[in-house]
């Protein structure tokens, strides 16, 4: 019971920050409520019900509570924590570590402009009744497309670890030190950026350009005997 | 999270932390060759071991370096190469058969390739949370690897532990200021302020090439010039100012082989012209860019068309590697190397060769052979040159470091020529003596080795081993071979 | 670090032996460090030390041994007689200069 409860609500999350925490429990109960729309729309596709039908709206209504909580999930890795924001290494597993979450994001993103645009639930019924009886349907686009990823996950969910593997093999190729000399607009970039080690040679300059061209460390400045060094 | 934070666990130090700021006690770390006090690095204290409030001070300057490290403003010039070593390695443990650190040791575990690189990397993640022992340990462990960068051609996926060796001095360096005096008080900033590493300013560089010009005359009666400081040159030889005061023959044989072929050449003694070395490839890039900037600057006055760089490995790399990724493109030199230049000035036949007959191997530096594949010009000449030329197994791009690489050969304390002997150099020593076995001895044997670093340090061991093969560089080799003179050039 | 007691001074040496070049060089620092090396100081080991400190007065840096053969008229067998096997080594730290460093 306590591990049910567990992976509902996340609680070893919830210790540990409580922002991505939100982020998580908003997109794993959407796509609870994703489950559970398709299982009642195909409950309602065979015994068509009062009870059933709204049920199939309420889920529905949970793509909006996936989709913000996916888009709060990417902002988080990318801006909350230490991704994008100070520019460290980690920039290089962006495509890696996002790929997943966009496909989501998008998936959620057309459920929700559904939602929006017709405040509907017959769409995704008629769907699910044609797929069952083997009938013609129509249905708007959003919809559509919404079952076209629905479907493209059917693959990925499966298949994660097998994927993200490949994901790490383009993430190689980009990460790895090529021999050519670089060109001079990304030196002349790189030389203005700011520098915040505190050696006692460097403390006192802010950029590279001008730690390297102060004319207090070099042979040309006017006094050159002096004793020490100024360390 | 950054570094500092990690070290706290609810708002406290982490016990395992607080256990370790305690007074250091010296103890002999690194086994008993050579004996190193723990704490140490090259006579300079890493850290004072009381007060308390001075090393918890310390321990966060060390973090707040790591984490620079990590960023693209602090580290561009590195970080691609640091992120892939840290992220890709899977301990598979095949640089190790590679590292001639490890395998002269007797295959001590401290000396692997990637010891110190999978501290580092679990000190990054975040696995173990950093104290001052860890980091003491780490830079004398980084100072302990010659940076031959062999174990990187042997990783399948291209991880390069020496670069990472590199990046923790540099996190010491930049960050704390704590490097050995012998490269950075003595060195990056005797060159900065006096003009060479070595201390020679200047007039004394004129006076001892002028003192030179006289000898090499007088000894070959050839009216030999070492121009200084003429413009409209071909070529300026770009050298180590080493060379100068420990083997003065060396540029005097470049002084013969230039007036016997007509090269239109010259030195410069201006400050930045006349030193080749660049200390900063070693462990610091804001003293690395300093000193390739003065550099740069003093050879766009003279303008030559062509810098030729002499022997020293790590001018190679900092002026024909370096520098186009560090300078822009205005300041950047049209640089060669003598390994190239001069086999094309002996094969285009200006100057009569005669044989030699003494057994003969040759050294690759690293920096010349590994890093930048020139390995064929230099055999072709010496083996047109002698008659008894024995190669070392394995050579070219696969050969084994000097042992005195990236600094080590400079570090002059009895602790660290212990350790240059009796490990980092063992296994060369090895195939020196596998390839000069296989030829009869009756008088000299010499091994060539053309860079002023492995000079110095074959000439180390040669005398610790008590060996009787003489080392002599590739200059007076070739110098000696000249029918216009008699051979005078000794190893 | 080993000190020389020489005239009633103390003397610190580094790790090498050559003199830490904050303390002035005095004449009985040479005779007391000869003694030492077990070198007998003449007057042909007076003219090399007085050439050693006049070069470094101008110029900075100790003078190669082929200078000092070339200042003093020895042949470099006269020196290796002299000094020991490293001439210009023993010379330098008699004579109280510091050794040059970088890639020698």
């Amino acid at each position: 019971m306590s591990l049910l409860l567990d992976s509902l609500f996340f609680t070893p999350y919830y210790k540990k920050d409580k922002d991505y925490w939100l982020s998580l429990m908003l997109m794993h109960w959407g796509f609870i409520c994703m489950m559970f729309h398709t299982a009642v729309s195909l409950c309602h596709a065979v015994y068509p019900s009062e009870g059933l039908r709204s049920a199939s709206w309420y889920f529905q209504a949970g793509s909006i509570v996936g989709f913000m909580g996916v888009v709060f999930l990417l902002w988080h890795k990318l801006v909350g924590s230490r991704l994008l924001r100070g520019e460290d290494y980690q920039f290089y597993e962006v495509p890696r570590r996002v790929a997943g979450y966009v496909l989501i994001a998008i998936l959620f993103a057309f459920g929700t402009y559904d939602i929006l645009t017709y405040r509907t639930e017959e769409h995704h019924l008629t769907f699910w009744s044609a797929v069952v009886y083997g009938t013609d349907y129509q249905i708007p686009t959003s919809t559509h497309y919404y079952y076209a990823l629905y479907s493209s996950f059917l693959f990925y969910l499966p298949f994660t670890n097998w994927i993200h593997y490949i994901l790490r093999f383009f993430q190689y190729y980009r990460v790895f030190w090529r021999v050519a000399p670089v060109s001079d607009s990304v030196i002349q970039k790189n030389l203005t950026r700011s520098l915040s080690w505190r050696g006692s040679h460097i403390s006192k300059f802010t950029t590279w350009i001008g730690s390297a061209e102060h004319p207090e460390y070099g042979v040309r400045r006017e006094n050159r005997e002096d004793e020490g060094v100024p360390l | 999270m950054k570094m500092r934070e990690f070290l706290y666990r609810d708002g406290i130090l982490s016990p395992i932390v607080q256990s370790a700021l305690k007074p250091l006690k010296p103890y002999h770390w690194v086994s008993d060759l050579p004996k190193m006090e723990e704490g140490y690095l090259d006579g300079v204290q890493v850290v004072e071991p009381e007060p308390m409030e001075k090393q918890l001070e310390y321990l966060f300057s060390i973090c707040d370096s790591f984490d620079s490290l990590t960023k693209s403003n602090d580290n561009w010039t590195f970080l691609k190469v640091l992120y892939h070593s840290i992220k890709y390695c899977t301990q598979c443990n095949l640089c190790s058969e590679f590292c001639h650190v490890y395998i002269g040791s007797g295959r001590k575990e401290i000396y692997r390739p990637i010891f110190k690189s999978e501290i580092l990397r679990r000190v990054l993640t975040q696995q173990i949370p950093l104290d001052y022992i860890i980091a003491s340990r780490l830079v004398e462990s980084s100072y302990r690897c010659n940076i031959c960068r062999r174990c990187a051609t042997a990783c399948p996926l291209g991880v390069d532990n020496g670069i990472v060796a590199r990046e923790i001095r540099k996190a010491f360096s930049q960050g704390l200021g704590i490097a050995p005096t012998a490269l950075h008080q003595d060195g990056t900033f005797k060159q900065l302020r006096l003009g060479s590493t070595t201390g020679m300013t200047p007039e004394a560089f004129r006076h001892l090439i002028r003192f030179l010009e006289c000898e090499i005359r007088d000894r070959s009666g050839l009216p030999v010039r070492i121009p200084v400081d003429e413009t409209n040159a071909d070529i300026l030889l770009f050298n180590n100012p080493g060379e100068y005061l420990s083997w003065p023959e060396n540029i005097q044989a470049y002084a013969l082989l230039f007036h016997l072929a007509g090269v239109n050449w010259t030195l410069s003694s201006s400050p930045g012209g006349y030193d080749a070395t660049n200390y900063g490839v070693f462990y610091d890039d804001v003293q690395l860019a300093r000193i390739l900037l003065e550099q740069a600057r003093t050879i766009h006055e003279l303008s030559p068309k062509k810098v030729i760089i002499g022997e020293c490995g790590h001018a190679h790399k900092a002026m024909m590697v370096l520098q186009h990724r560090l300078l822009p493109s205005k300041l950047r030199i049209n640089a060669d190397s003598i390994f190239n230049y001069l086999p094309d000035l002996i094969g285009k036949g200006a100057i009569k060769m005669r044989r030699q007959l003494s057994p003969v191997t040759l050294h690759d530096p690293c920096n010349v052979a590994r890093m930048l594949g020139i390995t064929i010009p230099q055999r072709q000449m010496i083996e047109d040159i002698s008659t008894n030329f024995v190669d070392m197994t394995p050579r070219g791009c696969d050969n084994y470091c000097c042992g005195g690489g990236s600094g080590l050969a400079l570090l002059r304390e009895p602790e660290q020529e212990a350790f240059r002997c009796l490990v980092a150099g063992r296994v060369k020593y090895q195939q020196i003596l596998d390839a000069l076995a296989k030829r009869p001895t009756s008088g000299n044997r010499y091994v060539i080795a053309p860079c002023s670093n492995c000079k110095s340090q074959i000439r180390d061991f040669l005398s610790f081993y008590k060996s009787d093969i003489k080392y002599i560089g590739m200059a007076e080799y070739v110098a000696n071979s000249i029918s216009q003179v008699e051979p005078m050039f000794g190893g | 670090m080993p000190w020389l007691n020489a005239g009633g001074k103390r003397f610190p040496l580094d790790k090498e032996g050559f003199l830490n070049q904050k303390y002035h060089w005095t004449e009985d620092f040479s005779k007391e460090y000869a003694r030492v090396l077990k070198i007998g100081l003449t007057d042909d080991h007076w003219r090399v030390i007085r050439f050693v400190r006049d070069y470094i007065q101008k110029y900075h840096i100790p003078p190669i041994l082929k200078m000092v053969c070339h200042g003093t008229g020895f042949s470099e067998p006269d020196m290796q007689r002299m000094w020991g096997v490293k001439p210009m080594t023993n010379a330098c730290r008699v004579a109280g200069v510091e050794k040059p460093t970088g890639c020698i």
